[in-house]
């Protein structure tokens, strides 16, 4: 896709004092990611619509001001009733209440971007979100800062800062790819996954591919890549 | 809500040798102690069964029922409120093919997350009587104010998703089986109708009132965690406020913050986040606050929303009387079109 010409949409600003995003390649054991999967966003932008699934193309950013590690303790119920829960507690046991660690991030700061008039339906929706806002697990809440309309423009070069770009999007040195579920399917049967690039310090200036810019953006402007369900 | 915790330990980490570690999160490399919401819903949960919701209790299945004998209970939210409310995720065995059947949980409450950086303090004990060699342990306590942001989704109270033709992964379901007790359900007086755009049993609304002012209630009677006999400490928020949205935002995120210099109450935040959402909320927004907790904070609010103190939109009152009073308005129905979504 090419945008020869300036292209609208909606900024919306998000902020959750605490959220953890596990990394499903990793069975078993509990490694966070450090930014939202798209597949993530994508959710919470549908909990806003009430709609099953949103499969527009929308940019991202996010970043974190802390992290820790919590000790959680699981109690999982057997289907088969083996293991009863009694008032939700589960004997310790194979199969049984367990105890793990779990990584978190503190102060997640995430900006989405939706273009054009599926953006506009969406970003509406969140005057009045159908479902409850939250970035994750039901006790990683999440509240909207700011919502507003701005202008896109197709660049070269950007602020590459914490967006989250495709793996093509540009040559930040330090920049890791993060392998992240893009969306995952209405049924839960299917992901689909994606390499993304993404600078764990914000990046400064820097030649972009295929991106746009919101020049708006903290005074200095941001790159942001649509990305694709 | 917040919750002040002087000189306490509610919630330990990982032990190191011989030394019992509280949780913290770091913030820019300083260290802000932390109680796991899993932690407080526990003690929520435990709050709501001592007052009469009855626990998932065990039932025996055995010969008469041709099946091997093994007590059992169900993720079974028509029957009781903790499953209903806290929402669970039963595994299905992957032998059988049996689904997985999960709720989520309509009420999410964040980590309470301490608003200043502290330093814990560590304690050294020594365990010296009646040894002849003294056994040595330690453990860290803090003094700090601990918020977080919570959310009750109401209309989802008593209101069970079922399966479409494509309907596994919704927020909640009920499976074959369990759609069996949707019978039961039904002879609660449960109808079927549609909710957010899927077929759905919904609990009578007197049940479900009774439910939402049970969870409150219990949040008026908060205590529980851990090192009660060496810190015991009160554990009923000193500060909570609340305010009934007609959709799933939550305002209130930068009103209970904090700085370097500890706890801020901003009732120039409130008062503009109201603006801003004008329309979208039911006054009054009710703001519960312990007398003789940071009575300076208190003044500072009161005198930013004065006006609004003075005509009723905002109400301040202890944390107690303002919880329980909401619990039993919503037990005497007058709040009953909270329970459902308000109307586009």
């Amino acid at each position: 896709m090419s945008y020869a010409e300036p292209l609208p949409a909606w900024r919306l600003t998000f902020y959750a004092p605490v959220a953890s995003f596990r990394d499903p390649f990793f069975p078993g054991l509990a490694r966070g990611l450090p930014v939202p999967p798209p597949s993530t966003v994508r959710g919470l932008l549908a909990a806003a619509t009430g709609a099953p699934y949103e499969s527009l193309a929308f940019g991202m950013a996010a970043w974190s001001e802390g992290e820790g590690v919590d000790a959680e303790t699981y109690h999982p119920i057997d289907a088969g009733g083996a293991n009863p829960a009694v008032s939700g507690r589960v004997r310790p046991g194979k199969g049984g209440m367990t105890l793990r660690t779990r990584p978190f991030l503190t102060g997640v700061h995430l900006t989405v971007w939706l273009p054009e008039e599926a953006g506009d339906r969406v970003a509406r929706a969140f005057r009045r979100p159908q479902w409850g806002l939250r970035l994750g697990r039901s006790q990683d809440l999440v509240h909207l800062e700011e919502r507003l309309e701005v202008v896109l423009r197709p660049v070269t070069e950007a602020v590459v800062g914490s967006a989250l770009a495709p793996a093509t999007g540009h040559d930040v040195p330090y920049a890791v790819t993060h392998r992240m579920a893009a969306s995952v399917s209405a049924d839960r049967m299917t992901t689909r996954w994606t390499d993304y690039l993404w600078c764990d310090r914000p990046a400064g200036r820097h030649p972009v591919r295929g991106a746009l810019e919101d020049g708006s953006y903290q005074g200095k402007g941001q790159a942001l890549w649509l990305l694709e369900p | 809500m917040l919750i002040s915790v002087e000189a306490g330990a509610p919630n330990n980490g990982k032990g190191e040798d011989t030394t019992a570690r509280v949780k913290y999160a770091t913030v820019r490399g300083r260290r802000h102690p932390y109680v796991s919401a899993q932690a407080v819903r526990r003690w929520i949960r435990d709050g709501m069964a001592g007052r009469g919701a009855p626990a998932s209790p065990v039932t025996r299945v055995g010969k008469a029922q041709n099946r091997a004998q093994k007590a059992n209970t169900d993720a079974d939210p028509i029957t009781y409120a903790d499953d209903d409310l806290f929402g669970y995720m039963r595994a299905g065995a992957k032998k059988d093919d049996a689904a997985t059947t999960l709720r989520d949980s309509p009420f999410m409450l964040g980590t309470l997350m301490s608003v200043a950086p502290v330093h814990p303090t560590e304690d050294f004990g020594v365990m010296s009587r009646g040894v002849g060699e003294p056994v040595l342990h330690g453990h860290e306590f803090y003094t700090a104010d601990l918020a977080a942001p919570f959310l009750f989704d109401l209309p989802r109270v008593g209101t069970f998703t079922l399966p479409n033709a494509d309907g596994v992964g919704r927020p909640n379901y009920l499976t074959q089986e369990q759609a069996l007790q949707v019978a039961q359900a039904a002879a609660l007086g449960a109808g079927t109708e549609v909710f957010r755009g899927q077929g759905a049993v919904r609990l009578p609304v007197k049940e479900r009132r009774h439910r939402a002012a049970l969870l409150l209630e219990a949040v008026a009677h908060l205590h529980g965690g851990a090192k009660q006999a060496l810190h015991y400490g009160d554990r009923v928020p000193s500060l909570i406020v609340m305010v009934p949205f007609k959709g799933g935002v939550n305002p209130l995120a930068h009103v209970i913050t904090g700085d370097e210099g500890g706890l801020l109450v901003r009732g120039d935040v409130l008062r503009k986040e109201l603006a801003a959402w004008n329309g979208e909320w039911i006054p009054p927004v009710r703001v519960g606050w312990r007398p003789g907790f940071r009575d300076d904070l208190r003044a500072d609010f009161e005198k930013e929303c004065a006006q609004e103190i003075a005509d009723g939109t905002i109400v301040v009152d202890h944390p107690r009387t303002v919880l329980l009073g909401l619990a039993s308005e919503m037990r005497g129905g007058a709040l009953d079109a909270w329970f459902d979504d308000a109307a586009q």
